[in-house]
């Protein structure tokens, strides 16, 4: 007699597993024992009960199930595809805007994706990149004040001219070494044509450490003679179309002197992802600038090095060769000028002097300057942005398909009327989740098209839809079937489990939880007002930078490389150009400088009184400050008519004169170079931003004397009323002056831009990510303001029943979306202004946060909130209370 | 009754079916079932080698057996009476079929032919 009863789940569990012929027997098998113990000792009974019940779940009895196939219906799936595609097209709102938000992530996540991947793969393909290594040079700050100084380690990537032959000699792991010097450029001659060229100076086994493709010539003796040269399949297509460039003579024009040069071979365009960058010609580095000196001259770092060690070699023999050749080479030439005292600490310094990298590490090695490194920050935030917008999109697909839902109700409660099983109707919601998530994918195909240029243009990328054709097709394919159920499946879930009843009765309602999409909206929100006061604040502080007094007129003025070498040839070129320059009315004035500021500067660093000061400074001529429009506050600036003046005698700025402490700094000289009498000081100019406004204005001066560097730059003053006018005078003259050098001319104020190349970069990234944010955080707000409408519509009906205009129907709904932004931007404030700071704190020059920004967020966020909400808060609000109270 | 299905499963499994000779397990069970005659259902067969072997087994190796045996074709089940017990469901209650039965003496003649054959087990006269 069963008076108790052994535990339910355990029955149902059986009841689930147990094949339906055999249940029944087992089931009573089980009761009778548990009957049997049941009366002395219910719960040992249950126990056991429970025991066997388990020991049922055995392969014996799991397997004696018949397979329950019904994922794949073959006769209904067209069914269902059709009636999907037409309930698609029937709400096409909800379609267009869901399908919509979903591609723009997808396509947003597939080029973050790639440009990932891409980073990644920088110099990651060379065959021996495991045992190729980049010698890095380390020193501590506290001989040298440098005015990058908040570092005390400074890695640089030059090294010694003679340590790559010396390490292949002396150094039994070196097997190969090659010098890289790249970014110099020059001219080069061909027939009647002058082009400008790139160069890089490489040494013989660069073809051979580095798999970059030979297309013609020998690898093993392309750089063994000094005379020879090799190009880039761009020069040979351009210049050398229907010749074989090979064994041709070209004439180059090398820092001033004109050289002969034979072509030996032709190398593959240098690919996008690799550190090591070069362009048009390589040469040997042996025909370098100071080759000889520099080879000589263990003090002198001025050229990155890469080795490529032995198989069985390790990274340890290295830097143990290192320190060998440092102690071998450089350390007598340090010890010579020390006292014992001196001597003692620096043998005592154990600290590394040099480093290897290996080459797939360079890329992300921000410290050590080189041309192509990039910082691993973009791509963590890049992929946090991906992951984020996506998983948003996700969720907003959930929340707007259950706002959808409502119209589905009737069509489920009448299937299921009919018969039709949950599965059945969980299947045809499915469907639809994955037809429309099917054409979101193929929506975010053409997106990617269309985006494209753009993104390649931001990152400098080169990413094209058609290299990478399959994959897109297989990952865009896959993201959607993903997408397509796993969003799918909470609405259909809820959709197909409706009761039937409760359906059918016109007027009957089932609230959808607005638990999980709240906060959700709250937080695509918060996003969404970070991203919007980031973006203002950024915006404002780029139109800062661009029009804010840099002390100097940076309009209207021309930057004119001479292409000339350290010699004498830059000045004889001005003198012929400002002789000719008088003639033409478009050029007011015409100076010259050793760099122009915006390209390049020099630094020199100098003990005056036991301490040390560094200042930049330049070669300049008399015009200088009147071409660049630089205010005199103390002094004279250079006169022509005075000889002294051409002779160690400089101009300072204020921040110098405030750096050395001067009080009458017209009295002063400058010991900067080894010469104890120092440089005359004749005039102070008013401090002018020459470096970007990162940098505070650092001590400079400026000079004639020609002993210390020489003129490459022109400056050109023209009149800003004919801009193409002038340029062109310029042409003339200057191919009067100097036929056999390419005009290639830009716009100071163009160069000032580029200096913030970068933080544009992101303040674009940032407010198309805006953008976006924005779009999907409404998105997701339409969605919920469905869902509310939805689960207010008989709230709605009695109100205006009771007499309610629709105007308080309104208010009534929006107030509830106001108090979210509201929040949402209390939130973000903090955070945003938290991340600004950090962010300007990077400027030198900065404009501060004023509460005028948060203010204008605030307001347009309120406004964006109500927009949204008020497409079904009107409608709602207008309803006919007698179609929503029917049958109440 | 069973479905090919099970089989192709078991056969993947390895799990040997119609194999010409029968478990340890099978047998008892099979002489239980035939000990039993029209009692032979799960918890009887349980409580019966208790009785006779002080052996206690799980009612689902038994049951598995059980099944098997039927697959095989050496016992036949019915369903057959009900009892408040069982919270009123029925007993299948299973019988030897010929072929059980023919199998269970072959068994028993290979089993005594070797005994024969071993000297310690033999009966000294």
């Amino acid at each position: 007699m069963a008076t108790q009863n052994p535990s339910k789940w355990a029955i149902k569990f059986l009841q689930w597993f147990v094949p339906k012929e055999l249940e029944e027997a087992i089931l009573g098998d089980l009761l009778e024992q548990y009957d049997l113990h049941a009366a002395d000792n219910p719960k040992k009974a249950n126990r056991i009960f429970v025991w066997n019940v388990l020991r049922f779940f055995r392969p014996g009895i799991l397997l004696r199930n018949k397979l329950k196939i019904n994922i794949f219906n073959k006769v209904m799936i067209l069914n269902n595809l059709k009636i999907s595609y037409r309930s698609l097209i029937r709400s096409r709102l909800y379609s267009i805007i869901n399908s919509m938000g979903l591609a723009i992530a997808i396509a947003f996540s597939v080029l973050i994706y790639f440009y990932i991947q891409d980073e990644n793969s920088f110099d990651k393909w060379h065959y021996n990149k495991d045992r190729i290594y980049r010698i890095n040079n380390v020193s501590y700050t506290d001989r040298w004040k440098m005015y990058d100084g908040d570092k005390d380690e400074i890695r640089r990537g030059y090294l010694q001219t003679a340590l790559g032959p010396v390490l292949k000699d002396e150094a039994p792991e070196v097997e190969r070494f090659t010098r890289f010097n790249s970014g110099s450029e020059s001219i080069l001659q061909l027939d009647e044509v002058s082009i400008k060229v790139s160069l890089t100076f490489v040494d013989n086994d660069f073809f051979k450490i580095f798999d970059f493709d030979i297309l013609s010539g020998n690898k093993n003796t392309l750089l063994s003679e000094e005379s020879n040269v090799v190009i880039s399949r761009e020069i040979a297509e351009n210049h050398f179309p229907d010749i074989d460039p090979v064994g041709k003579s070209i004439n180059l024009n090398l820092f001033g002197e004109d050289k002969l040069f034979t072509i030996s071979g032709i190398i593959e365009n240098a690919p996008d992802n690799t550190s090591i960058y070069y362009r048009d010609i390589l040469l040997s580095s042996t025909v370098r600038p100071f080759y000889k000196s520099n080879y000589e001259n263990w003090r002198s770092l001025n050229t990155p090095l890469f080795v490529q060690l032995g198989e069985n070699n390790t990274k340890d023999q290295l830097l143990e060769s290192l320190k060998e050749v440092h102690k071998k080479y450089i350390e007598p030439g340090d010890l010579e000028n020390m006292d014992e005292e001196e001597k003692k600490q620096h043998l005592a310094d154990a600290r590394p002097r040099y480093e290897a990298k290996q080459i797939q590490e360079i890329h992300f090695d921000e410290d050590v300057s080189w041309t192509r490194v990039s910082s691993i920050q973009y791509s963590i935030i890049l992929t946090g942005i991906g992951l984020l917008i996506l998983i948003i999109a996700c969720i907003n697909y959930v929340t707007l398909a259950i706002s959808n839902s409502e119209s589905k109700k009737k069509e489920v409660g009448i299937r299921k009327a009919m018969g039709g099983t949950p599965g059945a109707i969980f299947t045809r919601f499915m469907s639809e989740s994955l037809l429309l998530s099917l054409f979101s994918a193929v929506l975010a195909f053409f997106l990617l098209i269309v985006f494209t240029p753009y993104f390649n243009e931001f990152t400098g990328k080169s990413f094209s839809v058609t290299n990478y054709i399959f994959e897109l097709i297989a990952v865009l394919l896959s993201t959607a079937v993903i997408i397509g159920i796993l969003a799918g499946l909470y609405p259909s879930l809820i959709i197909s489990r409706l009761r039937t009843l409760l359906i059918l009765k016109i007027g009957g309602s089932s609230r959808f939880s607005t638990r999980i999409t709240t906060p959700l909206v709250v937080f695509q929100f918060v996003i969404s007002c970070f991203l919007i006061i980031c973006s203002a604040i950024m915006l404002s502080q780029m139109k800062f930078i661009t029009t804010k007094d840099l002390g100097y007129n940076k309009e209207q003025v021309i930057v004119l490389p001479t292409f000339t070498g350290f010699d004498n040839e830059g000045e004889q070129l001005l003198d012929k150009f400002k002789l000719e320059a008088r003639q033409s009315p478009g050029i007011i004035s015409v100076a010259g400088t050793s760099t122009a500021f915006t390209q390049g500067s020099n630094v020199n660093a100098y003990e005056i009184d036991g301490e040390v000061h560094a200042a930049f400074n330049y070669r300049v001529d008399p015009n200088y400050i009147d071409v660049l429009g630089i205010e005199l506050k103390e002094g004279r600036n250079f006169d022509e008519e005075i000889i002294s003046d051409y002779k160690k005698t400089i101009i300072v700025n204020e921040s110098l004169v405030e750096d050395m402490g001067w009080n009458n700094p017209l009295d002063e000289r400058l010991r900067w170079t080894s010469d104890s009498i120092g440089w005359k000081v004749i005039g102070v100019v008013k401090d002018y931003h020459f470096l970007s406004l990162e940098n505070k204005i650092e001590p400079m001066f400026i000079y004639l004397d020609n002993s210390m560097n020489k003129i490459h730059d022109i400056l050109i003053k023209i009149d800003r009323n004919n801009i193409p006018n002038s340029v062109s005078q310029l042409e003339n003259i200057w191919k009067k002056v100097s036929p056999d050098k390419p005009f290639d001319y830009t716009f100071l104020d163009e160069d000032v831009d580029r200096q913030y190349k970068s933080y544009s970069k992101w303040t674009n990234i940032m407010s198309l990510a805006t953008g976006f944010a924005i779009f999907v955080a409404c998105l997701g707000l339409f969605g919920l303001a469905g869902i509310n409408a939805l689960n207010k519509t008989k709230e709605i009906g009695i109100r205006k029943a009771m007499g309610a205009e629709v105007k308080d129907i309104i208010l009534l709904m929006t107030k509830p979306f106001v108090i979210m932004a509201l929040i949402s931007f209390a939130l973000a404030s903090p955070a945003s202004y938290y991340a600004m700071q950090n962010w300007l704190g990077e400027f030198e020059f900065a404009i501060g946060i004023g509460w005028e920004i948060f203010m204008a967020a605030f307001a347009g966020i309120v406004t964006l909130a109500m927009l949204t909400v008020s497409y079904h808060t009107i409608r709602t609000a207008h309803l006919n209370p007698a179609d929503t109270l029917k049958h109440e | 009754m069973f479905y090919n299905l099970y089989t192709y499963i078991c056969f993947t499994n390895c799990i040997e079916m119609n194999r010409a000779y029968l478990g340890e397990f099978e047998e008892l069970v099979l002489m239980m079932v035939a000990i039993l005659q029209k009692e032979a259902y799960g918890n009887s067969i349980v409580q019966e080698i208790d009785k006779r072997l002080d052996r206690k087994v799980n009612l689902s190796a038994v049951h598995v057996t059980l099944y098997r045996l039927e697959d095989k074709g050496y016992v036949k089940s019915e369903m057959g009476g009900a009892s408040a017990e069982r919270g009123g469901r029925r007993k299948r209650i299973f019988n030897i079929t010929s072929a059980g039965l023919s199998t269970l003496r072959l068994i028993n003649e290979k089993r005594m032919e070797l005994y024969s054959l071993v000297p310690q087990l033999n009966f000294r006269l």
